[in-house]
Order: structure tokens, then C-alpha cells, then sequence
């Protein structure tokens, strides 16, 4: 539980950046959960009540609801704050191209976490280059102490010009810890007040044309505000004959290493803490001032791209930077100490490999995919986002695009096949609550409306279990921790059209095998349609769960590594040619009493 | 404030996720900002928590980022003995390196046995740092550490943590 702070704090970058929301006099936050994002919004939570705020804060069922629930306030006069991953920003993508024309009132923060590695999602896109193009500017800090400074100055810019300011940091900012002085907080005395403005707040194609002009005017303004022009480490220095142009947590290790090594007199240092939109002045100027220049940025080449005369400009997109993956000190140092003509000593090499990872121990997910592979075996297994894209493990994945593409492709998998007169193979979709009600419910109704038969499986764990087990729509439970009418799953697939519903333990796995089956010849038969199994079962992390049963191996056990291989629980464990549970990891959830072809798992 | 002096160290600590990595990497941070200070550490979340391998950084002193760069970190602390190898690249060539692990060697201790007997494996972490903790090389005392987990601690698992970085600390000295 995060506490009121004092003078200064050790906070992680998403709590300096829910501390920074807080005292800039927000009373709007909303946030759909996605890792490095997450913590962003459940700090605000605790924060507010910590510091005894009035503020409505939610977990919104998708980043674009997120968007616009927030955007609104800000149209009223209000602050707000909307977080989300950077993937998550293309889900909300619509909503900002538009109100970067519409502009804001109040002053409008919107956070996306950039993932470069990436360690946890499908693409190390680069939300700046977003921001460029949606025409929106962008701030870029270098660790969780600026995150926070940074929060004032974007409100005030946002209010200033009435424009959605991006803060973007990324893994190394929103997961770093660092000591951090809190600021002065600012009591919200405002009250909503929507003024009507129907060329601007429903502007059509005509005013959308003016709108237009505007924010390039408030563009140019924007790029020549004085705080935030990029600026020498040391001032004077530029009667060197060499620059390192870098921004975000790449300027923090090359700060670093040339701390370190005494060579800040050598080479200057230019930091950019806005890449976008910066003056023309600089992007003209800066190539003339140094014979060479290195651009170092995560993760793609927004400022390197945006400098005029690139022919004594090194950085991702010349190559002399590799031009993807995480920049880290190992990445930095050789190419800084060849841009420098230094030698420097060869870094010791990582080893490769590591543990994998994979589903915890009594997930109801291994559960229901063990059942998947073991009644459909010759399936096309269309997978989506969540703790259960590790399915791949227990190859019971094919597919993983996004969130809520399993539906989709399950039925453009249909179609293909139908359409091209392809011998017909089972298609199985399995989808999370929390992603189901994220973007698979409008897939759904596609899917039933043009025609698609398949099977969907939705794992029902009654939580976002990913990213920290916040709660979903159909928990009943909201981000403060107040109920809801939690959204029926059941009634919704109605709604949409589907006949076929069943519901299910996870941990049945007979159960399963056997709807699984009944489900496939429905979806063949005259009348079928798209089958919809419920794998329902909570969660085990974050429920009050019991062990209830002993599972043991018996002395049958012919170390055939069959439940090793096909269900890979990390209790279950082979050593000396024979199989044995570890009891500390072990749930007893039983289900691998299932699994052992020789039945030597036993319940005690 | 303690009365320990200012320092600069760089540590590593890895292990598997649900290990309390984390809860170290925390505990570390607030360690050295009780003595006033400067630290910046790193973290790992999301999908690698799901039981694979899991490393923190820990920097103190004068630095802005979070990341060690390799061969600069002072001392490893492995929750997880298996997770070793992964980390030696960032080690000094004369780093301290103290590991849960049933074979005795130097620095070594069984940590997992011993929070198992003192009543879950759940502390295994605090074994180790307690264990640590008892090194004349290590930043902090074990009087200044049990200060910070007396801090930090939830009031439900306080007892519990105390007993096991307790029981590290005298093994190592016994």
C-alpha cells in the first residue's frame, strides 16, 4: 500500500508517474493493464486514497475506452490521465489521431510505456514516432525522477497550447526504482464545464480542415518552448568536434559511461527531452556545430530521421546503432568507444539460456489446454494475449497477433479453407475473460454474422492475470476496490447470437474432452454454428486457494517423461529416470492424475 | 539514520520468478537510502515472473542508470543457484557471490532447507540475505537490514521474515 510521501521516496517509475498525476491536480485517471503500464494506475488508486483525493479512477475495458472516458473530462476543463502500454496506444489509436484536432481544455496526459527488447509484448514499436504521427508532442524521460518531473511541465504544455501531451517512458523507466522528491501538490478546485462547440467538438470534414491548420500553429509554437529544447550537458561545449544527441534512458548510460571513463570534456552531450516536434533551428544547426554526431534512442530513429543533413549523423538507422532490440550498457559502450576512436576492453559475453516461462503450477489453463490437444489433436489452435499464449508450451497455440485476434483468425481460418474447398480441419479459438471483453466480443459478432463455425474456449480465471490480477468487467469488483454489476458472460454470448454454451471447471478434464468433442461435430452439423465453451476456474494467484488433495507418483512410474513433455507443471519433476511432485509448488489441483499414461500419479 | 557509511556498490540478484527477487531488490533500496544514499535499481516483470528466470539490479552510489553494465557488478545473490551462470558476465573478476545451494561450497548456504524448516520456502530470500549479511564485504549490517524489513514488511509475514533473515545471519556466524 503506498503511503502520503513526506520529502522523498524510493518509488518505481510507474508509482513516480501515478505521484506525478497526483499532485498535478488530476481528478480523471483510466488505464487498461499491460505490462510496463500496469502499475501506473493501481498506484494512482492507492495514492488517492492515501492522499484523500477525490478522483474517479478506472480500469476501463479497453485502452480506447480508456481514451475517451478520460478525453471527455479534459473537454470539460478537467485534468486526466489515460495509461496504457504502447501496443495498447493502437487500440486507442482512432481516438488520438482525432483529438490531437479537437485539441483538450483541461489539461490531457496520456502515458504509453514503450517495451524495447521487448520483454513483454508483440512489437518494440516506438510510441514517439506515434506521437509524430498523430502530430502530438512527446516527452521522453530518462529515469523515474524525471517520469515525475516531467508531469507538471506536460500539464502545463497540454493546457498551454490545449493539446494531449505523450509522456512516453520505457521497461527501464517504468520498472526502475530511484529515490524521488515529491512535488508540490496542487488541490483540484475545478468544476466540469462543457462548452458546447460544435465546429470543434463535432467538427465535420470542413472544420476538420481548419482544426487542422491549428495544431500545425500549435506545433511550430510547441517546438520552440524554452524548457524543453534539447540542451548540452555542459554548457561551452561546443567547440567539440564530436556530439552524442540521445533521449530517454539511453542519455542516463551514456551519461554514465562517460562519467565513468572522464571523457564528458572529450565529446559533447546533447540531451533531447522533447523528440517531437523540435525546432527546425536545431535539426538545421546541430550538424553544422560538429563534425560527427551519434544519435543513441530506444527504439526507433524519430530523432535521427528528423535532422536534415544526415551525412555526418550516426545512429539505428545508419546502422551504427543495431536497429532493434533494447539498448543496454553492453549495447552503448563499444559503439560509443568506436564513435570516439576509443579501445576499450572487450565485455564479457552472456551466457545464453535461462529458465522459460511457463504456467503456474495448478493454472487452470494447462488444465484446459491439455484437454484442448488431447480431444482435438489435428486442430488449428488460433491463440490470443494473456498468461495462456505460454500454451505454446504445451503446443495448443498456433496463432498469437494481438488482443482479441484468436476470434478473427479462427474465422478467417474458416473461411480460407471453406472457400478454397480445403479438406476442413477443427479450428479451436481460446481466448482470456479479460481479453474477450477487451476485443474478442465485437470478433464474436463478426464471426456469428458472416457465418464462421469453430470452437472458442474462453479461459475464465475471473481476472487480467498477466499483468497483476486486476480485476475485469465481469469480476464485479472496479479499480478502487467498489462492486459492480458484473457483466454475464453467458447472456452476452447470447446476445450475440451463439446457441452453443457450456460451462465448465478448468480442472474436469473429462469434462472438457468430452464437450470438446460433442462441440466439434455441432460445428459440422447442418444447423451448427460456433461452439462456446466457459473453461471457468479462478485464478490461483490472488484467490483464497486451499490444498485440498495429495497427489503422489507411484512406484509405476516407467519415466517415460510423458507429463514432463504434455503438461508441463513445474511441480512435476524427473529425476533419477522416475517423475516425483514437489510438494511446495504443488496447488492440488489433480489434474495431472489425468495426464500419466500408466495412471502412477495418484491421489493420496 | 544508521550510522553506516556511504557507499558504492553494484549487486545483482536472480533467481526464478516467484522467488522474491523483487522483495530483495526492494529491500536492498530502501537499505541504502535509510543511510542517505543515492540508488537506482531494475526490475523484471510481466511475462518473465511466470517462473522463468528473473534478475534485479541494484546500483548505489552516483548513478543514473539502471542497468550494470558487464564485469562492474560487486556481488550476486542467487535465490536460485540454477540462474548463476546467466549473471557471471556482469560480475568484477573478485565479486562476492553467495547462492542458495545443497552443495557446500564457499559462500553457499541452503537457504530453501532452512526456510522450509523454520515454516515456508517463501523466505528462502531472507535465509540468503541474512546469510549475506554476516560478510564483512557485504554494504549492510544485518542490524540495519532487520531495521528496513521491520519497515517494509507486511505486519502478517513481519515474524516470519525476521526469524529467517535472523537464522541466515547465524549460520553464517556460528
Amino acid at each position: 500500500m503506498l503511503q502520503k510521501i513526506k520529502k522523498e521516496a524510493i518509488l518505481m517509475g510507474n508509482e513516480a508517474i501515478a505521484l506525478g498525476i497526483i499532485e498535478n491536480g488530476c481528478n480523471m485517471a483510466s488505464s487498461y493493464p499491460g505490462t510496463p503500464a500496469s502499475e501506473i494506475l493501481s498506484s494512482i488508486a492507492h495514492y488517492r486514497d492515501a492522499y484523500g483525493l477525490k478522483m474517479h479512477v478506472e480500469w476501463s475495458v479497453n485502452e480506447k475506452a480508456a481514451f475517451e472516458v478520460a478525453l471527455a473530462n479534459s473537454y470539460s476543463g478537467c485534468r486526466s490521465a489515460v495509461s496504457m502500454k504502447q501496443v495498447g496506444l493502437n487500440v486507442a489509436l482512432d481516438s488520438l489521431m482525432s483529438s490531437a484536432y479537437t485539441g483538450v481544455v483541461g489539461g490531457f496526459l496520456l502515458v504509453s510505456a514503450d517495451d524495447p527488447g521487448p520483454h513483454s509484448s508483440q512489437t518494440e514499436q516506438d510510441s514517439r514516432f506515434i506521437a509524430m504521427l498523430a502530430k502530438i508532442p512527446v516527452l521522453d524521460p530518462c529515469s523515474p525522477r524525471e517520469a515525475h518531473d516531467f508531469i507538471a511541465t506536460a500539464y502545463e504544455l497540454s493546457e498551454k497550447y490545449e493539446i494531449p501531451v505523450l509522456l512516453r517512458p520505457t521497461t527501464r523507466v517504468c520498472h526502475a526504482r530511484q529515490n524521488v522528491a515529491s512535488g508540490k501538490l496542487l488541490k483540484n478546485k475545478r468544476k466540469a464545464m462543457f462548452s458546447k462547440d460544435p465546429a470543434r467538438w463535432a467538427a465535420t470534414p470542413k472544420f476538420r480542415l481548419t482544426l487542422h491548420k491549428d495544431l500545425n500553429k500549435k506545433l511550430s509554437l510547441i517546438a520552440s518552448e524554452k524548457k524543453l529544447q534539447p540542451f548540452f550537458y555542459k554548457s561551452g561545449t561546443s567547440n567539440q568536434n564530436n556530439c552524442i544527441i540521445a533521449s530517454g534512458v539511453a542519455y542516463s548510460y551514456v551519461l554514465d559511461f562517460l562519467t565513468e571513463h572522464h571523457l564528458l570534456d572529450k565529446v559533447a552531450l546533447c540531451k533531447v527531452p522533447m523528440p517531437y516536434p523540435l525546432p527546425d533551428s536545431f535539426l538545421k544547426s546541430i550538424t553544422t556545430k560538429f563534425h560527427k554526431i551519434l544519435v543513441i534512442e530506444e527504439t526507433y530513429p524519430v530523432i535521427e530521421l528528423q535532422i536534415h543533413d544526415r551525412r555526418n549523423v550516426t545512429g539505428r538507422l545508419s546502422g551504427h546503432v543495431p536497429n532493434a532490440g533494447e539498448i543496454t550498457p553492453d549495447i552503448i559502450y563499444p559503439v560509443v568507444n568506436k564513435f570516439l576512436n576509443i579501445h576499450g576492453k572487450p565485455l564479457k559475453q552472456a551466457k545464453a539460456g535461462g529458465q522459460r516461462p511457463s504456467l503456474c503450477a495448478g493454472c487452470p489453463h494447462r488444465a484446459t489446454y491439455f484437454s484442448i490437444k488431447k480431444a482435438l489433436p489435428k486442430a488449428i489452435y488460433a491463440g490470443d494475449i494473456g498468461c495462456y499464449t505460454l500454451g505454446i508450451n504445451l503446443g495448443a497455440v498456433d496463432t498469437c497477433l494481438c488482443m482479441g485476434a484468436s476470434i478473427n483468425q479462427a474465422a478467417g481460418f474458416f473461411h480460407s479453407f471453406k472457400s478454397t474447398g480445403s479438406e476442413a480441419k477443427p479450428i479451436v479459438a481460446s481466448i482470456g475473460d479479460s481479453t474477450f471483453i477487451h476485443s474478442g466480443i465485437t470478433a464474436l459478432i463478426n464471426a456469428v454474422y458472416n457465418g464462421a463455425r469453430f470452437i472458442l474456449v474462453i479461459l475464465d480465471n475471473s481476472t487480467t492475470a498477466m499483468t497483476g490480477n486486476q480485476p475485469t468487467a465481469a469480476t464485479g469488483v472496479r479499480a478502487d476496490g467498489t462492486s459492480s454489476s458484473g457483466l454475464q458472460l453467458d447472456k452476452l454470448l447470447e446476445g450475440c447470437g451463439v446457441t452453443y454454451i457450456k460451462t465448465i471447471d478448468s480442472y474436469d478434464v473429462q469434462g472438457i474432452t468430452s464437450t470438446l468433442k460433442d462441440a466439434d461435430t455441432y460445428t459440422r452439423s447442418q444447423n451448427g454454428g460456433i461452439a462456446v465453451i466457459i473453461s471457468k476456474h479462478p485464478c490461483l494467484i490472488g484467490s483464497k486457494h486451499k490444498k485440498t488433495i495429495t497427489v503422489t507418483v507411484g512406484e509405476n512410474c516407467t519415466g517415460c517423461r510423458y507429463c514432463i513433455t504434455n503438461f508441463e507443471c513445474p511441480a512435476l519433476v524427473h529425476e533419477n529416470k522416475k517423475v516425483f511432485i514437489n510438494p511446495v509448488l504443488c496447488s492440488g489441483c489433480g489434474v495431472c492424475v489425468h495426464v500419466c499414461p500408466v495412471h502412477a500419479i495418484k491421489v493420496q | 539514520m544508521s550510522t553506516q557509511k556511504q557507499i558504492d556498490t553494484q549487486i545483482v540478484i536472480c533467481g526464478r520468478g516467484g522467488q522474491g527477487v523483487l522483495f530483495l531488490t526492494r529491500l536492498l533500496d530502501e537499505s541504502a537510502i535509510m543511510i542517505g544514499s543515492k540508488v537506482i535499481s531494475s526490475e523484471t516483470h510481466g511475462m518473465a515472473m511466470r517462473g522463468g528466470s528473473v534478475a534485479s539490479s541494484v546500483r548505489i552510489g552516483n548513478y543514473e542508470s539502471p542497468l550494470i553494465p558487464s564485469g562492474e557488478a560487486d556481488i550476486l545473490i542467487a535465490v536460485n543457484e540454477h540462474e548463476v551462470p546467466f549473471n557471471m558476465h556482469l560480475m568484477k573478476k573478485d565479486a562476492l557471490v553467495f547462492v542458495n545451494s545443497s552443495i557446500r561450497r564457499h559462500n553457499a548456504i541452503h537457504a530453501e532447507k532452512i526456510a522450509r524448516l523454520l515454516g515456508s520456502p517463501m523466505v528462502t530470500n531472507l535465509v540468503l540475505l541474512g546469510f549475506a549479511s554476516a560478510h564483512a564485504g557485504f554494504p549492510f549490517q544485518y542490524a540495519h537490514i532487520n531495521k528496513v524489513l521491520q519497515k517494509i514488511s507486511p505486519s502478517k509475514a513481519l515474524e516470519l521474515n525476521l526469524r529467517a533473515l535472523t537464522e541466515g545471519y547465524n549460520l553464517a556466524t556460528a
